[in-house]
This record gives structure tokens, sequence and C-alpha cells, in this order.
């Protein structure tokens, strides 16, 4: 994704196109999204928080003075995330491993199978993402926020770090510590994953 | 650079951060040193997984979602709108329905009651008053070498009596 894009798009938008508002929500949909789900691990709570973040950027916009759309927009769904985990039930927390979707009570028709494999293809592939899933959910909060930012987003170690508010040395040491678990769980799945890197 | 900072460099180059000088020292580094090449491989592996894994596990968000951003987008504008019509609509419905509330209040009674007598403005209005002063002077005018309007009746007004009654006396 272009930050140049986006920021073009915004000042579009500040000039009165509404449209471009739309294009910038589309674009930075995708990204924006599997963070938050990254995140809470549960559908239904990514839509509403999904949904927050872009009402509380569109007040907010005026004040907006960074040319790194995408990497506010995470900061506001972090905070959001962090917000709302104070609010749920003391025995709930992000530190927390979090549920597999079966647990949660999401059910496999929510998720789409990749169009062009097959369907032995495609239930390899879901138990595969199954477990980068659940390794990723094993991460301490801190890395895995640092982990999707960089990997769902693109975002730079800079950016980064100035979203958790630590230097950029801890936003990297962060990022080895979780690359360095997930060699550690997902180590009987490396060839998958060197395969399904190679065909991608 | 020490293997700690080879490793941040390989994070920093794969994600566009890394100098052209570090970029250099990078690549020498990975030629020399095998186990730091197959850590660099592991690394973009491992970073490529998260994505892979959202592709096939999150769910798509709904469309719903988008409108109700965009119109979000819209609301402040109504928002004023409707906040200026609202109190335009409670400043008029008080103007209406004051008058219907003053009317039920006792009226206040005058601080000063005093009963005026008009002032007569016109002086061709028939006035007593006046009415004998022309008499009178035309009685001193028939009495004095005076005619009638000469200022030197009002200028000696004193001696009107002194005037009629001296002609009075002399009939």
């Amino acid at each position: 994704m272009e930050e140049h894009n986006l920021e073009t798009l915004l000042q579009h938008y500040r000039e009165g196109d509404q449209a471009a508002l739309g294009r910038i929500v589309d674009q930075t949909r995708v990204p924006l999204y599997r963070f938050i789900y990254g995140l809470v691990r549960d559908p239904h709570v990514a839509e509403d928080v999904f949904q927050d973040v872009w009402i509380r950027a569109i007040k907010g916009l005026h004040r907006y003075q960074s040319d790194r759309l995408l990497a506010w927009l995470f900061r506001i769904a972090r905070n959001r995330v962090i917000d709302l985990s104070r609010k749920r039930k003391p025995d709930y927390s992000l530190q927390q491993p979090v549920a597999s979707p079966e647990q949660s009570g999401s059910t496999l028709e929510t998720f789409i199978p990749h169009k062009d494999r097959g369907p032995g293809q495609h239930t390899q592939n879901h138990e595969l993402a199954l477990r980068i899933q659940d390794a990723v959910d094993k991460l301490p909060l801190e890395q895995r926020e640092v982990y999707l930012m960089r990997t769902e987003a693109d975002l730079p170690f800079k950016v980064i770090a100035q979203t958790q508010n630590v230097s950029i040395n801890t936003a990297l040491a962060r990022m080895q510590y979780a690359l360095r678990s997930l060699r550690e769980l997902l180590a009987d799945d490396y060839e998958a994953l060197l395969t399904q890197s190679r065909t991608s | 650079m020490n293997h700690r900072e080879l490793e941040n460099a390989l994070l920093l180059r794969d994600s566009g951060e890394l100098s052209e000088t570090d970029c250099l020292l990078l690549e020498e580094a990975l030629e020399k040193d095998p186990a730091l090449a197959a850590l660099a491989e592991e690394n973009q592996i491992l970073q490529a997984a998260g994505p892979l894994s959202s592709t096939l596990m999150v769910p798509p968000l709904p469309e719903l979602n988008r409108e109700r951003i965009l119109h979000a987008a819209e609301k402040p504008k109504n928002k004023y709108l409707s906040r200026l019509l609202a109190v335009a609509a409670l400043l008029v419905l008080g103007l209406g329905i004051l008058p219907h509330f003053t009317r039920h209040l006792p009226p206040s009674q005058p601080l000063i009651t005093a009963q005026i007598d008009p002032i007569r403005s016109d002086l061709q209005t028939e006035d007593p008053l006046l009415d004998r002063l022309d008499d009178l002077e035309y009685e001193l005018s028939l009495w004095s070498n005076l005619e009638m309007g000469d200022p030197a009746f009002l200028e000696n007004e004193s001696d009107w009596a002194k005037i009629l009654l001296s002609a009075e006396d002399t009939i």
C-alpha cells in the first residue's frame, strides 16, 4: 500500500471529496482489520473496534498532521483495544492466549477458503493457518503487536516504535523475540511454510 | 557489526530502513556467515506466515461497516444543522407561548395616580379669562389714548386698574 496515495486521498477528502474517504477506508480495510482481529480474535469485536476506530479517526482528522495515515489508524486501534480490555471482566486479558476460532464460536463457514485451491489443499492450508494463528496468539501482547504491524501493514520499525511509545531498539528486540518464539512453535511446520512462501 | 546488530540489520533491511552503507556490510556478512543467511531466510518465512494465516483465517469485514463509517463522516454537518433547527424551534415556540403566560399575570398597579387636565393648546377656544381681559382692554382703549393691541397694555398691566378706576370715577 502506498502511503503517498493515502495522503493524496486524504487531501482530496479534506477539500470536500466524500468519495475519497470511501477509497481510504477500502485501501486500509484489510491491514487494519487484520491487525485488530489479530489482537482480539473475535470477528464481532473486531468489526465493532474497526468501526469505532474509523469514527474516532474521522472526528480527529482535523488534528492529523503526520504523513503516515495507516500508522495513525493502527495507533488508534491499539489504544481502543487496550481500552476495551480494561473494560472487560477482570479475568479477561489480552495477555492471555486467545481462544481458537472453534472455541470462540466461529465456524469454518465464517472463513473464506482460497478460491484457487482444491478441497484437500484447502483443508491442509486451513490447518496450517490455524497453527500459525495459534502460535501468534501465544505471543505476549507487545510482541504480537509488533509482529502484526510489521507483517499485516508493512509498517517500518520507526513507526512501530512510535506507535508503542518505545525506542526503535525496543521494537526491534520485540520482533526478534517474536520470531524466536514462532520459530520454536512452528518448527514442525517449517517445511510447509517454506513451500507456501515459494509458491505464493 | 556484532551478531545482534546483524540480526537487527536483517529486520531493517526487510522493512527498507537500512542505510546503503549498512546494506553493503550486511551483504558481506551474509556471504561469509551461512548461519546468518539461514536466519535471514527463516525470518522472511516466519514474517510471511502471518499474512498467510490472515488470508485464510480472518473473516471479511461486512459491507455494512463501510456504509456506517461513511455515514458517520457525513453526520457532523447534519448534527449541527439539526441542533440549529432545534434551537430555532425552541425560540419560536417560546415566543409563541410567552403571551399566554403573560396574559395570566396580574396587571401592575401604577405607581402614581394623577388626574391631569389637558392643557388648552388652541387659543381660539373660549376662555373666560381671556374674554375678560379683552373686555378690559377694550374699556381701557375707550378711556385712554391707547389702541387695541397696543403693547403698552402688556407693559403696563399694573396700571390697568388705575386707568379703569380713574375712568369710572370720571364717569
